[in-house]
Formats: structure tokens, C-alpha cells, sequence
């Protein structure tokens, strides 16, 4: 036996007793514990010795917290009774300091945990950090693409070529499609075709059924528990067959899991890729179109930026004569899962992404928000402080080191935030329904009780209570206890200049704020009432499948018959919805030129549906024949891009299959005026618009102003006559348009918002201040009183400084607000600008809501009869 | 004079007894022999610091030993001015014990 490890005592309560002997000189201490260990180890044994040893140190935990805490404590809790005695005594104070720190801090932890929930998005996948999706950067005839999609070999090949591509899998997004069981009957938003490896990369689970290989077989189909008990209720779903888009049976060989909230991906239900490859083989094969979501593994050594150098290599050696075709060029990239939620908005993405620089902005006004909080409790304390002095002073007699006195301070204003932070976390409760609402997300607050939480919100508000208490602390413990104890020591208003700094501040804070509030509103409602080239009022849109020509005609002339519906019309896509991109090459251009744009199929009524109007040519004509064959419309953007100055009579070859060899001549028979197919957070876009019923998906109907329900109610009746068999999902256009400025809009009114809180708790400190003001100048203002001074010169005399204060904050907020909103909007194409007025207004609105907040007080203050207050002296 | 706690009177003189030897363990061992109580290690290291704050003993640092896991003893030694708190304590003691003699004397009801 090794006589070393026998002797050695067990090492962790060693090195605990090395950290609490804390000196040096201790340790021997230590030795003598461990000489006696030895002894008894030799005599009793090893493990009579540990016995022992833990036992001592045990006795010795309880000595020393015994001989250390008692002699701290004696003093603790005089600082700790006169911390509540002056809390309690200055009631009205003690209120705006903790309601304004616990507001302050409830935003911060609502802030706090919006950041959490959109930074946590599909970091619950194990291998997370390995996952990365493969993205398409492209150039063809002048139109930048950059797409979350890649093509369909493309996964494949990875995998074959690089062995450091450990695995790969794609989505493949099916639309909207219907399903049926047995007589029920659904319409599904989210439906996927999927590679079973999707199982392999990310840790979607399985609960019941096949859980290796759900995907493998063509037609099998995997639903989510939420899509599993619509259907099935009770019954057990693996093995039943179910009909998805009418016609195909599906056999169901797995439930899994449903989609966490927080990712990227939210599907429903998954359909095996391998019903594509059987039904369309030929196509699976092609590098175009760029349709699929491919996502890859790579092994754990690899770099992904040394990958990623790689890529061109690989599109060059597969797609080199696809792009030739073209007559573009192509790259991929690579994307980490984890960023895609807040890094990453490309064309076809899934969802509406959050964006990091929101993070960015909600995180600075937090911070500004606590520091208004702290702001307030710094001034209060400072400015009360010739209530301390005397305290202050016997403490210094008494011996009391100013090192213990600026521990007493900060103690007690970390007294006052643990309160804060009590009253803050139930204001976070109290406000999570409301939050949600106007975030849009589902806040998942249960984390708060987790005691790693609970212990860091526990430092943040001790934190915020040395933060807050620091200066007033120093300030307090530097006064010398025999000019306080001497004199009448007015503590308050020597250092007036630096709490006006600190007002001031808050106010250049607050005036931005504000005018931030205000240009975010003028832009975003600038974005929803500009003129977007179209009416989006009073269009109901009635999505539809595989309507023939006739079919279609007949239902438009049934709608029409109310005489509620003022227009009807089909088309392939609808403004505000994601379009398809063709293949054109425009008269006057080489072969190898070839423009990608977006087409719209649509019927000859959709232009004076819409109330678009033409600049040039006329509209689709239903009578003549050849129309239909080759008549298209095109906007001015692409008739600039072009250059065609008349663009009326110019041919347009169109490519009608992805092997871009099969083409059709059309003729442009009209330039319609440009309109903003997309949000206006997007340019406008060349768009082809081609007289086609091949393609009708959706069917627009104007509805009369006024009328609007008894059509809606007219048209659902209509379609259960006509289509018993198929669910109805009609939405009004401007709703489904206005979905595209849903992030602005919550982003407006979380501004607006906090905005509101950030003034309350500046308007909160200003009030506590001006009432102490006035309190001071109760003698002055009775002495000028009885010496004649009206009660304006009074109101004067007491609000001047706070003029002066807010007229340098806005001087000061102006140009700062100026320069970071002028930023803010230059990621717009279409830019409300900003407008002096909002800086004015912003100015005149915090000098009348702080005089409404100061007025109380001087209003009381100047109207005092002097007797009262001059009374004592 | 300052009157010391029962612990450091009896700390005081085990060191005095110990002599060159007096150092935590041997402090400790003499004191069980002594009182016949059991008594933690960690108990006789607060009094000690303490007499050596009030300059009753004196610290001294010893060499390091392999038994002791590489830390060195501290050895106490008896000041003067430990030597004088002791010899008053004993005048103290012996005129607060005199005429008592053990278990004779009858108890006083009240």
C-alpha cells in the first residue's frame, strides 16, 4: 500500500479549509489538523481518521462563522434598523425609489427574457453547433438573389464529395395542402417533404411508431402530436393511411414531438422526399430549381469557414453548365442553424425572422431605462442628505471608518432594490400577458424560478443597489463630522450641479426616446398608407386549387351576382405573397443574357380588380384569341431595365421548363404603373405579368365599402354550395399585406412602451426632487412673500432651472436622436423622413408633462401663506 | 488587570508547561489529557490567536514536515507580559478559591 495516498487527508475539504484560514500564517493551522489525521490513521485506521477530519472541520465551519458573523452582526443590525427606520419615515421617497428601480428593473427582466427566447431559437438540437444550412448567392442578368434554398443534389453530393460532411438533409416547403381522414377534413399551413435523415441531424423525438427509418419508404408520412390528436383523438395513428391533396394515401409510420415555440422550422407534419423521387425521378436530378432547405452535418473537427471556402469549387464542378445556360453566376454559403432566427433574412425563408439589431436596440434601452431608475435614487439620496449629516457625524465620533459608513449606504440602497426587485418580478407577472400581445411571442417566464435565475437576478439587484448607492455613499461618508455637527450643514445643495447633470441626462435619455417613438410611428404608418400602386382595402381573398378556366369564370360570375362584390379576379400570386422568379430573355437581348424576374399568372380582370393602372398599352383582352397565348404585361421597372422607352410590341421569350430549352415568344401588350407587390421594406422589382389560367391559386373579389360582412358571409355560403368537399380559408388582402410590417409594429409599440415607463420613472425622480426643492425653499419663499413677490415670480423662480435643464437636454438629444434614427432609416427604401416638427413637439412635450409633474409642488409651494412657514423662526 | 476566559487561563499554562514544544497539536493533545473533554481541534487556534493579538504569547513559525502534508508549526512562546497576566490570574484564583474545601461544605437553601 502506497504509504502517500493513506496519509493524505481528503483534499477538497483541504483546500475549503485553505480558502477559510484565508492568511497565509494560517495554514499551519491546517498542518496541526492534518498531523493529528495521520496519528489517528496509523492508530484507527483510515477511515476512523477521515471520520474525525470531517468532523473537525465541521466544528471548525461553526467557530468561525461563530467568532466571525456575531462581532458583524452587532453592527449589521443597527445599520440594518435604521435602514428600515428611514425607509419607513420617509414614505413618500422610499415610494418613488422603489416603485422607479422596480419598474425599471421589471422592464429588464421582461427585456431580459424576450432576448432570452429569441437567442435561445433551435439551440435545443444537440449537435446545434455542427448544423449549418447551405445558401444560394446568384447573379443573373442583373438581379441579386440571395435565397435560403439550395437545389436537390445538392445534399447528396456534399455528403459523397467531403468527408467532412458527416451528414445531410433537405425540407421541401408543399404549401398548403388538404388532408383527410376518414370524413375529416383539414387544411395544413405547414407541410414539409423531408430526407429521413432529418431525424439523424436534428433531435426531433419520436414517441411513437417507426424511430429509426419513418421516412425511408415513399408515400409514409410523420405527424406531430398536435396534428396526430386532431386527427386520430384516441385512436393510435401509426399505421393508418391518410389522404393528403385530395388524392394520394399516405401511411402514417410515426408521431413525433411537437416543434419547440422557439424554432426556426414549425412544421406540422413531414412527408418522406422519397415520394418525390418516385413521382418525379427526373427532377430530383436537376440543379434547378433552388427550392430545397438543405442542412448539413459536419464532423465535429471541421471548420466551417475552411468549408465554406470550398463551395465555389463544388458549384463550379456541378453547375457550371446550368449557370451557362443561364447566363449567371452562383455560389453557396453556409449558414449556423443557431443565427439563422436572428442573423439571417433571405428570400424564402420559412419564417419571419427577428433581427439582432432589435436585440441590440432592446438591450440599450434597458440599460438606459435602469439607469433612469438609478438616476433617480442617486439625486433623492444626495439631495436628502443634510438629513443624514447629523447621523453621519456621530458615527464618525463614535469611530465609525468611512470605509464601514460607505458599506452602510450601499447596504441600504441594496436594501431598497431587493424590494424593488420583490415588487419588479410581480410586475413582470402582472405585465407577461400584456407583453405578449404586443411582442407576439409566447414568453416563457418558468425559468425565472430556477434558482440559478432567482440567484442572478438576486446579483442584478445588488448590483443595481451598489450602482445606485455608490455615490450617494461616498458623498454621505465624506462629510466631516465637525463642520456637520457644528453648523447647520445644508448638504443638499452644494452638489446641486452635479445632481442637475444627472436630470439632465435623464431627459436627454427621455427626448430621445420620445422622438424615437415618433419617427418609428410616422414610418410605420407612412409604410401602411403610402400609395402602394394598388387599393388593398376591401379585397377578400379566397384561396383555391386546381380550378379549371371554366370553373373558374363560373365561380367569379356566381360571387358577382350579390351586389356586394364589385369585382372578381384569379391569379397565381397576390401582393405581399412570395412569387415565383422565371426566365426571360427580352428583345434585343443575346441568349446567353438571360433576366430572372418575378411572373405573375393572372386573368384579364386582375388589373381593374386591383385599380392598377396603365402607363402604356391597354389591359388583357378576353375576345381576341391569340391573347391568352401570348399577350403579357410588364411594369415600368422592368421596361426601365430593359430600356425600352416603348415597350408596347416587344417580345419577350420565356423559358417554360427548367432545362431552359423549351421557350415561348410573348408579346408586352401594356406597362403597367409601378405598384409595391412586396412590403415597402423592399424596392420595387421587375414583375412579368402573363394572361394564364394555368396556375390560378387565389381568387381576389372587391368588395363594396360598407358591405363588407354580408359579402364575406354571402361568399363562404356561395362556396359551401358549389365545393362541399373543400375548406374555406378566405382573409381580407390589407391584413395578410400588413403582416409584412408585423415586426415594425411590435418593434413601434415595445418602443413606444417603454418609452412611456422611461418617462414615468424621469417624471417619477422629478417629482421627489421639486417636493424636496420646495421643501428647502419653504423659509425663502415666505421670507419673499412677506416682502412682496407675487406668485409668479415664485413659480418662476423655482421651475427656472428646470427650464434651462430641458431646454439644453433637447439641444443636447436632438442631434444625437437625429443621427441614430437617420440610420435607423436607411434601411428603407422608402423613408418617411424625419420631420423638424417631431423634434419640436418631442421638446414642448417634456417641458409640459415635467411642469405638470413640478407644478404640484411649487403650485403649493408659492401659494403658502408665509405666516405658516415663517412661524418658528 | 484583565480577566481571561477559563480557555485562555488554560491555554496559557499548557503552554507554559509545553515549553519549546508548544504548538497547536500538542496544545490540544495536553489540554484533552488535562480536562478529559473532547474537544475539537479548531477550538484552542481562536483563543490562541487572540492571546497572541493581546501580546500574552508570542508566534513562531517551525519547520514543514511531511506528516503535517507540508505546512510548517507554529510554535507559542510565553511573553512577559504572558507570564504577568498568569501570575495575577493565579493571585486572583487563589484568593477567589481560598478556604473552599471540596465537596465539605454544606449547600446554602434558600
Amino acid at each position: 500500500m502506497n504509504r502517500n495516498n493513506m496519509n493524505n487527508p481528503p483534499w477538497l475539504i483541504k483546500s475549503l479549509l485553505k480558502v477559510l484560514a484565508g492568511r497565509k500564517s494560517h495554514y499551519s493551522y491546517i498542518g496541526d489538523i492534518e498531523e493529528m489525521y495521520n496519528e489517528i490513521a496509523l492508530t484507527k485506521g483510515v477511515f476512523k481518521a477521515k471520520i474525525w477530519y470531517y468532523f473537525q472541520v465541521l466544528k471548525f465551519l461553526t467557530m468561525y462563522f461563530y467568532e466571525s458573523v456575531i462581532w458583524r452582526t452587532a453592527m449589521f443590525k443597527n445599520y440594518l434598523k435604521i435602514a428600515f427606520r428611514n425607509i419607513l419615515r420617509h414614505k413618500g421617497y422610499s415610494f418613488i425609489n422603489i416603485a422607479g428601480l422596480s419598474v425599471g428593473m421589471a422592464v429588464s427582466i421582461l427585456i431580459f427574457s424576450y432576448i432570452r427566447f429569441e437567442t435561445s431559437y433551435d439551440r435545443h438540437h444537440s449537435k446545434a453547433d455542427r448544423i449549418y444550412r447551405v445558401t444560394l448567392d446568384a447573379d443573373v442578368g442583373g438581379r441579386i438573389l440571395n435565397a435560403a434554398t439550395s437545389n436537390a443534389p445538392t445534399a447528396e453530393h456534399l455528403v459523397k464529395d467531403y468527408p467532412e460532411v458527416s451528414n445531410a438533409c433537405r425540407f421541401w416547403y408543399n404549401g398548403r395542402v388538404t388532408v383527410n381522414y376518414k370524413d375529416i377534413l383539414f387544411e395544413e399551413e405547414s407541410v414539409f417533404h423531408a430526407d429521413n435523415s432529418v431525424f439523424d441531424i436534428f433531435d426531433y423525438e419520436i414517441t411513437k411508431g417507426d424511430t429509426r427509418n419513418p421516412l425511408v419508404k415513399p408515400y409514409t408520412v410523420v405527424l406531430t402530436e398536435n396534428i396526430a390528436d386532431k386527427y386520430f383523438r384516441d385512436e393510435d395513428p401509426v399505421g393508418k393511411m391518410i389522404v393528403i391533396g385530395g388524392s394520394r394515401e399516405y401511411l402514417v409510420t410515426a408521431v413525433m414531438k411537437d416543434i419547440p415555440v422557439n424554432s426556426y422550422n414549425r412544421f406540422q407534419m413531414l412527408i418522406s422526399l422519397e415520394t418525390r423521387n418516385q413521382r418525379f425521378p427526373d427532377q430530383m436530378k436537376r440543379w434547378v430549381p433552388f427550392m430545397y432547405h438543405t442542412y448539413i452535418l459536419l464532423d465535429e473537427d471541421a471548420d466551417f469557414k475552411q468549408f465554406e471556402a470550398k463551395l465555389p469549387d463544388f458549384v463550379d464542378r456541378y453547375m457550371s453548365d446550368m449557370l451557362e445556360a443561364i447566363g449567371g453566376s452562383a455560389t453557396f454559403g453556409l449558414q449556423p442553424l443557431k443565427s439563422i432566427h436572428l442573423n439571417s433574412n433571405l428570400e424564402g425563408e420559412l419564417a419571419g425572422n427577428s433581427d439582432i439589431r432589435y436585440i441590440y436596440l432592446l438591450s440599450i434601452i434597458a440599460v438606459f431605462i435602469i439607469c433612469l431608475a438609478c438616476i433617480n435614487f442617486m439625486n433623492l439620496s444626495t439631495a436628502k442628505s443634510s438629513g443624514r449629516s447629523r447621523e453621519v457625524g456621530i458615527r464618525k465620533v463614535l469611530g465609525a471608518e468611512k470605509k464601514r459608513l460607505v458599506s452602510q449606504f450601499i447596504g441600504e440602497s441594496v436594501i431598497y432594490s431587493l424590494f424593488s426587485l420583490l415588487s419588479a418580478l410581480l410586475l413582470v407577472k402582472l405585465a407577461e400577458p400584456f407583453f405578449n400581445s404586443i411582442s407576439g411571442i409566447e414568453l416563457q417566464l418558468d425559468y425565472i424560478m430556477e434558482p440559478a435565475f432567482i440567484l442572478s437576478f438576486i446579483c442584478f439587484a445588488v448590483f443595481t443597489g451598489i450602482s445606485a448607492g455608490s455615490y450617494p455613499a461616498f458623498f454621505l461618508a465624506a462629510f466631516k463630522p465637525v463642520a456637520v455637527l457644528k453648523s447647520k450643514f445644508a448638504g443638499g445643495r452644494e452638489n446641486a450641479s452635479f445632481r442637475n447633470f444627472l436630470v439632465g441626462f435623464q431627459f436627454v435619455v427621455s427626448i430621445s426616446l420620445i422622438i424615437g417613438s415618433m419617427v418609428i410611428y410616422s414610418q410605420l404608418n407612412y409604410m401602411k398608407k403610402r400609395n402602394l400602386g394598388f387599393s388593398k382595402e376591401q379585397i377578400l381573398i379566397l384561396p383555391v386549387r386546381n380550378l379549371e378556366m371554366s370553373s373558374l369564370e363560373s365561380l367569379k360570375n356566381e360571387m358577382m351576382s350579390f351586389h356586394g362584390v364589385l369585382g372578381a379576379a384569379g391569379s397565381s400570386s397576390i401582393p405581399g405573397m412570395d412569387t415565383n422568379v422565371d426566365v426571360f430573355v427580352p428583345e434585343g437581348y443575346s441568349e446567353a443574357n438571360k433576366h430572372v424576374m418575378m411572373a405573375v399568372r393572372v386573368d384579364h380582370d386582375y388589373l381593374t380588380t386591383y385599380g392598377m393602372e396603365l402607363v402604356q398599352g391597354r389591359n388583357f383582352n378576353q375576345d381576341t384569341g391569340t391573347d391568352l397565348q401570348n399577350a403579357v404585361i410588364i411594369n415600368e421597372t422592368a421596361a426601365a431595365r430593359f430600356g425600352w422607352d416603348n415597350a408596347v410590341g416587344k417580345e419577350i421569350k420565356s423559358f417554360t421548363n427548367n432545362e431552359l430549352n423549351e421557350f415561348q415568344v410573348q408579346t408586352v401588350v401594356g406597362v403597367v404603373k409601378d405598384y409595391h407587390h412586396y412590403s415597402l421594406h423592399k424596392e420595387i422589382d421587375p414583375i412579368l405579368i402573363d394572361y394564364s389560367f394555368t396556375e390560378i391559386g387565389h381568387v381576389s373579389f372587391k368588395l363594396r365599402p360598407g358591405m363588407e360582412t354580408e359579402s364575406l358571409v354571402f361568399l363562404e355560403n356561395k362556396w359551401k354550395e358549389l365545393y362541399p368537399d373543400r375548406p374555406i380559408n378566405s382573409f381580407f388582402l390589407d391584413d395578410s399585406f400588413n403582416r409584412q410590417y408585423r415586426f415594425d409594429e411590435q418593434l413601434g409599440k415595445l418602443f413606444f412602451y417603454f418609452t412611456l415607463l422611461a418617462v414615468f420613472i424621469a417624471c417619477l425622480g422629478l417629482f421627489g426632487l421639486s417636493s424636496y426643492n420646495a421643501e428647502q425653499r419653504i423659509k425663502e419663499i415666505g421670507i419673499r412673500k412677506s416682502l412682496g413677490a407675487k406668485v409668479s415670480g415664485i413659480l418662476y423662480l423655482l421651475n427656472r432651472e428646470l427650464l434651462i435643464l430641458i431646454t439644453l437636454a433637447n439641444l443636447i438629444s436632438w442631434p444625437i436622436a437625429f443621427i441614430l434614427l437617420d440610420f435607423w432609416l436607411s434601411s428603407f427604401p422608402y423613408q418617411a423622413g424625419i420631420d423638424v416638427l417631431t423634434f419640436l413637439s418631442a421638446g414642448a412635450l417634456t417641458l409640459i408633462v415635467s411642469f405638470l409633474t413640478v407644478s404640484f409642488q411649487s403650485i403649493k409651494a408659492s401659494l403658502m401663506n408665509p405666516v405658516d412657514s415663517l412661524r418658528y423662526e | 488587570m484583565e480577566i481571561l476566559t477559563k480557555l485562555e487561563e488554560l491555554i496559557l499554562l499548557a503552554v507554559w508547561k509545553l515549553k519549546e514544544e508548544a504548538y497547536g497539536v500538542s496544545i490540544y493533545k495536553h489540554l484533552q489529557k488535562v480536562t478529559g473533554q473532547k474537544m475539537s481541534v479548531g477550538s484552542v487556534y481562536f483563543p490562541l490567536d487572540r492571546l497572541v493579538k493581546k501580546r500574552y504569547l508570542k508566534a513562531m513559525k517551525g519547520e514543514p514536515t511531511p506528516r503535517r502534508g507540508g505546512m510548517s508549526k507554529r510554535y507559542y512562546l510565553l511573553t512577559d507580559a504572558g507570564l504577568n497576566i498568569l501570575n495575577e490570574t493565579k493571585k486572583v484564583n487563589d484568593t477567589m478559591w481560598d478556604g473552599y474545601t471540596a465537596l465539605k461544605e454544606k449547600k446554602v437553601r434558600i
